[in-house]
């Protein structure tokens, strides 16, 4: 067959690399786009955290001076903790709220999914700013319930983690509950075997992978806890909430830049150690019956528990945003006024209007740039993934590498990726954010499809290849368009981080996109930056925020309910 | 073309070429950054002579006379949003500017305040000559500071009127190394913000029955503009609160991320200029410079004097009137909300909240507000800057730029049209003839007292590389300790001069 050239070319490198052509041609464009695009500021950074600077901003080296700073820095040691209990606490508070409400769902239906699965599609800047403002003990609902100061203590970050991670664990878990087979139900039907006693000895085994997996992923989302935490320290106090990822921000832009990378390198470590073991624990495909205690019962939960259970969990859920949604319609007087009103006592669409009068050229610009960057992203990731679950390419190591990026801040991309823009001439355009995004939006959406092809049936590619097609044509042909359900859901969350985007197009853009020259596609700012407008030290507007935060989530829930069938199918079994 | 037949590398080689590619980049990179403990390229090289980028104008030296020079070019001003009159009075004077001279062409941009120094830095920190001018902070001063143009030649060579400009406001933008010599300095100021202030319910202060009442009981006028000390604020706002005219008596920054440290400094330095052992002069700038001194070569805190001693127990009785920080912290977002609620009789507040105040569509106090300075020389500075970007395309034109928006002019139609506070004298001077600005009248007298400065002291704290990641929250925890009741004053001070010493880091510089 003739190829072009550069086609050629591409296979040439796979031959000599001992892999497959075709593999390779399928990966080729992701991993020169990912490594171009990582390996340098992953590099810099670590040679930057051997660097200090001084006050007048010029850099000497140290050596090992930040790492021995470590040991002298008064907070590190809390820091550390509060990192940690990010980590573990979130999905394992996670995972104990999720499995009652997974298991209501597998009796009452699925059809309250979409509900339950709303927090994980708000912005987290907009949920952190949901909570704070029901909390808020002279404003907010707290005034009526205990007037204290939420917002100081770790259990209030947390909180707010739990309220956005859980529906994505409930989910996981669900979808594994789901997947057991009729005929494992039917054999533990035979053996008498209902209710609790059934799920500790036969269903939790088999959803382990389930379990394990939802455990990493919040984890790795409490790692980078941010937002709670930067809304929530004027009134804990300083480094009472960190973690290492606001403390690297905070001290990257107080000066310390050099120590920073410092414990962005600590960060990094921390998050690629549990990555690797959660390969392994993967790998490590056994049966684990655990025990069982005698006093737990053999018999059905009755529904009224279930249903119990549920509007628990709807409470919990639905209260922020319903709060959020009656300080959206109340006037600036009426939100400050104390105590606190229940409903709007005058309601107003005047914060809407401010945004859709101030904030249009944001909003198409956030929209446009997250479906181009949803678009790219899945041309990218979809042959990569299928490359490397189907065909094993790359191994383990590209997996974790993958993993790797997803846990770096995107700090540390800025400044390198800041020249290379600034030399394609495209700053403050809309080619900035398309050519960047991808950063964010690779690893996770890599991972998702990935997941999805490692259960994908390999007797549908083999059978194509034994009709005389080869992989190009098996993959385009056969496994693309079977690929439907996984590709909406990696869209769904390509299309989520790249909506409530916020470092890249604060550094890559200064101005609205220019409504009255639009192919230029100048000016950039995004709606997330809009956001920021409004919550402004001296003169925040609670009702623009409110307004703002709930717009911001409607794009999200549109693909959410477009996608929503797909999505307990994308985790109905993982593993490697 | 035939594919070649599939032969491959061993893993050794493949290996082997990973790593010549890895320290590639890692060579690239150090070059990058000039390692081995040689100087990156700084803003410093970038102005001077024989780097500066041509311009488009070049009679900077010269002080604008007729006819006005032709001035072409483009400028971006980038600001942060949030300020009721700074926008309006930036585009105000980028209007007025290229009216005046039709070949320029200015944009303002805005972006969200947090993240000012994200969308400047990254800018500088890649040489990019957009923006061109930087509107910024005193507490983003130190982060930006290093990387924007020497504003000296301007003062100068008579760009910026140096006369005009009083000296305390311009601190925060000087550059000091080691020895106190100014390197450089970074910007000028072009919009004054006092703070704290003392704000008010005027109708409470002009009700003549509790003015008799008041000072009957007292000995002095119940009238904040009148009040030289602490404890005549402390007994009024007892006073107010006996009488429960409102639900509380005073609002007092005591919040947990900034406002207790900038809330403290103004109290420490009322009783530092009193107290020997701190060495504080008095018609001294305030700032936090006053936390140290040098004795036989050797840095040592002075807040466990005994002024320091003194600042905290004033400190605790001024925020006995509010909700205690275990309930609601008053932290910058507190005091701009709380004190619009009319539950206040009286607050600590920037005059950057002014307007807010005055908004009758958010504030229950609008149009009722009087302001006076703190007690006892305590109203400090927080003025707004200008910079210039070294790598801009048309240096001198922003300077010409800034130099056209502190004009008296242009700062006399902000004063009127937007109630915009300037910077300099002429201006403060003629914002305090206009009605919406009158109120500035009594914080010109205290700028012009503040005229001392020990620039060799003062650059100790400057070169204290971890002041603000380290020390600052080490101070914020143990005062919050003392505003909780879990330990005393003495304590509390020697446990920070403890923690300082074991943990202060100086700068390489």
């Amino acid at each position: 067959m003739d190829y072009p050239n550069e086609i050629l070319i591409i296979l040439a490198w796979g031959s000599l690399l001992k892999i497959d052509k075709y593999i390779f041609l399928f990966s080729f464009p992701a991993l020169v786009y990912l490594f171009s695009f990582t390996i340098y500021p992953i590099v810099s950074n670590f040679i930057l955290s051997l660097y200090t600077q001084d006050v007048l901003g010029r850099l000497h080296w140290t050596g090992l001076g930040n790492y021995l700073w470590f040991n002298k820095d008064p907070f590190l040691s809390q820091i550390i903790i509060n990192t940690l209990l990010y980590m573990f606490l979130t999905p394992i508070i996670d995972i104990i709220l999720a499995i009652p409400l997974a298991i209501a769902l597998k009796r009452l239906g699925s059809k309250w999914l979409f509900i339950i699965m709303l927090p994980s599609f708000i912005p987290p800047v907009t949920a952190a700013v949901m909570w704070y403002l029901m909390l808020n003990p002279f404003f907010g609902l707290a005034y009526y319930v205990l007037r204290w100061n939420w917002a100081s203590s770790i259990w209030t970050v947390i909180l707010v983690n739990v309220w956005r991670t859980l529906p994505i664990t409930v989910l996981i878990i669900y979808s594994g509950l789901k997947s057991i087979s009729k005929e494992v139900e039917a054999a533990a039907s035979v053996d008498g075997l209902t209710g609790p006693k059934k799920f500790f000895m036969i269903d939790l085994p088999l959803i382990a992978p389930q379990v394990l997996t939802a455990f990493i992923l919040m984890m790795i989302t409490g790692l980078f806890t941010f937002d709670p935490i930067y809304i929530g320290t004027s009134q804990a106090g300083p480094r009472v909430l960190d973690n290492l990822a606001y403390y690297s921000f905070d001290q990257f832009y107080s000066g310390d830049p050099g120590y920073a990378a410092a414990l962005i390198v600590l960060m990094s470590i921390l998050s690629t150690f549990f990555s690797i073991l959660y390969i392994k624990l993967l790998n490590m495909k056994r049966f684990v019956k655990l025990p069982v205690p005698k006093f737990i019962p053999s018999k059905n939960t009755p529904l009224i528990v279930h249903r119990i259970i549920l509007i628990l969990y709807m409470i919990f859920i639905l209260l922020p945003m319903i709060w959020v949604l009656n300080i959206s319609f109340k006037t600036p007087l009426e939100i400050i006024s104390i105590p606190p009103t229940i409903f709007p006592e005058k309601v107003t669409i005047s914060n809407y209007q401010m945004i859709f009068n101030d904030g249009l050229s944001y909003i198409i610009t956030s929209t446009s740039i997250a479906l181009i960057n949803t678009l790219i992203t899945l041309l990218l990731i979809a042959p990569l993934s299928y490359s490397m679950a189907m065909h094993k390419f790359g191994g383990a190591k590209l997996l974790i590498y993958i993993l790797y990026t997803n846990a770096t801040p995107t700090l540390i991309y800025i400044i390198p990726l800041f020249s290379f823009l600034r030399y394609l001439n495209v700053i403050n355009t809309w080619w900035a954010l398309i050519l960047t995004y991808p950063i964010m939006t690779i690893p996770v959406t890599t991972w998702i499809m990935y997941n999805y092809y490692v259960k994908f049936p390999k007797q549908i590619e083999e059978a194509a290849e034994v009709d005389g097609l080869n992989r190009l044509k098996v993959f385009y042909k056969m496994v693309l368009p079977l690929s439907k359900g996984g590709l909406s859901v990696a869209a769904i969350y390509a299309f989520l981080y790249s909506w409530g985007a916020l470092i890249f197009p604060l550094a890559f853009t200064y101005s609205p996109y220019n409504l009255n020259k639009p192919l230029s596609f100048s000016g950039a700012q995004t709606f997330s930056i809009f956001i920021g407008l409004l919550m402004s030290p001296v003169t925040m507007s609670y009702g623009g925020v409110a307004a703002s935060g709930i717009i911001s989530s409607i794009p999200p829930l549109i693909l959410l309910y477009l996608g929503r069938n797909n999505l307990e199918k994308i985790w109905s079994s993982g593993g490697v | 073309m035939k594919i070649p037949e599939k032969r491959g590398l061993s893993t050794k080689l493949l290996g082997t070429v990973i790593v010549v590619i890895v320290i590639i980049v890692i060579a690239v990179v150090i070059t990058t950054m000039g390692g081995g403990g040689t100087t990156t390229t700084t803003p410093t090289s970038a102005i001077s002579p024989t780097t500066t980028p041509s311009q488009t104008f070049t009679t900077s030296t010269h002080v604008t006379t007729s006819p006005p020079p032709v001035l072409s070019g483009s400028l971006t001003v980038l600001a942060s949003s949030g300020d009721p009159t700074l926008a309006p009075f930036l585009n105000m004077v980028a209007s007025d500017f290229m009216a005046k001279y039709p070949g320029v062409k200015v944009q303002v941009q805005l972006v969200p305040f947090a993240q000012l120094v994200t969308t400047a830095l990254t800018a500088l920190k890649s040489q990019n000559p957009v923006p061109d001018v930087i509107i910024y902070y005193p507490s983003q001063a130190p982060t930006l500071g290093p990387y924007l143009v020497d504003v000296r030649k301007y003062l100068d060579s008579g760009v910026f009127n140096k006369s005009d400009i009083p000296f305390s406001t311009m601190l925060p933008v000087y550059l000091l190394d080691s020895k106190g010599n100014i390197v450089k300095i970074a910007g000028v100021p072009m919009q004054q913000v006092f703070g704290y202030v003392l704000v008010y319910q005027k109708h409470i202060f002009e009700n003549q029955t509790l003015q008799a009442e008041f000072k009957s009981k007292y000995g002095f006028d119940f009238d904040p503009l009148k009040w030289t000390t602490w404890d005549q604020l402390i007994k009024a706002a007892e006073f107010i609160q006996s009488k429960q005219i409102t639900k509380y008596a005073l609002l007092f920054p005591d919040g947990l991320q900034q406002s207790i440290f900038n809330g403290y400094v103004g109290i420490f330095y009322s009783y530092a200029i009193n107290d020997p052992c701190t060495e504080v002069p008095p018609n001294s700038v305030q700032g936090y410079w006053t936390y140290f001194k040098e004795v036989n070569g050797k840095v040592i805190p002075t807040l466990n004097c005994t002024a320091g001693i003194q600042a905290l127990e004033t400190y605790k009785k001024l925020v006995q009137f509010q909700p205690p920080i275990d309930v609601q912290a008053m932290e910058y977002d507190q005091l701009r909300d709380l004190f619009l609620t009319g539950d206040y009789a009286m607050g600590a507040a920037w005059t950057s909240f002014i307007p807010v105040y005055n908004n009758k569509n958010v504030s229950k106090v609008a149009n009722d507000l009087g302001i006076a300075p703190l007690p006892a020389g305590a109203t400090g500075q927080a003025p707004t800057f200008a910079g210039i970007n070294p790598y801009s395309n048309n240096v001198d034109l922003a300077a010409n730029f800034i130099a056209f928006m502190i004009s008296p002019n242009e700062y006399k139609k902000g004063a009127e049209t937007i109630g915009f506070v300037p910077a300099t004298y002429s201006g403060l001077n003629i914002a305090s003839q206009v009605p919406q600005t009158a109120w500035v009248a009594p914080f010109v007298k205290l700028i012009a007292s503040q005229q001392v400065a020990d620039l060799k002291r003062m650059a100790i704290v400057n070169n204290i590389q971890n002041f603000f990641t380290d020390l600052k929250p080490v101070f914020i925890q143990e005062v919050a300790n003392y505003l909780r009741g879990k330990q005393t004053a003495e304590q509390t001070v020697n446990n920070i001069v403890s923690k300082w010493i074991t943990l202060m880091k100086f700068s390489s510089s």
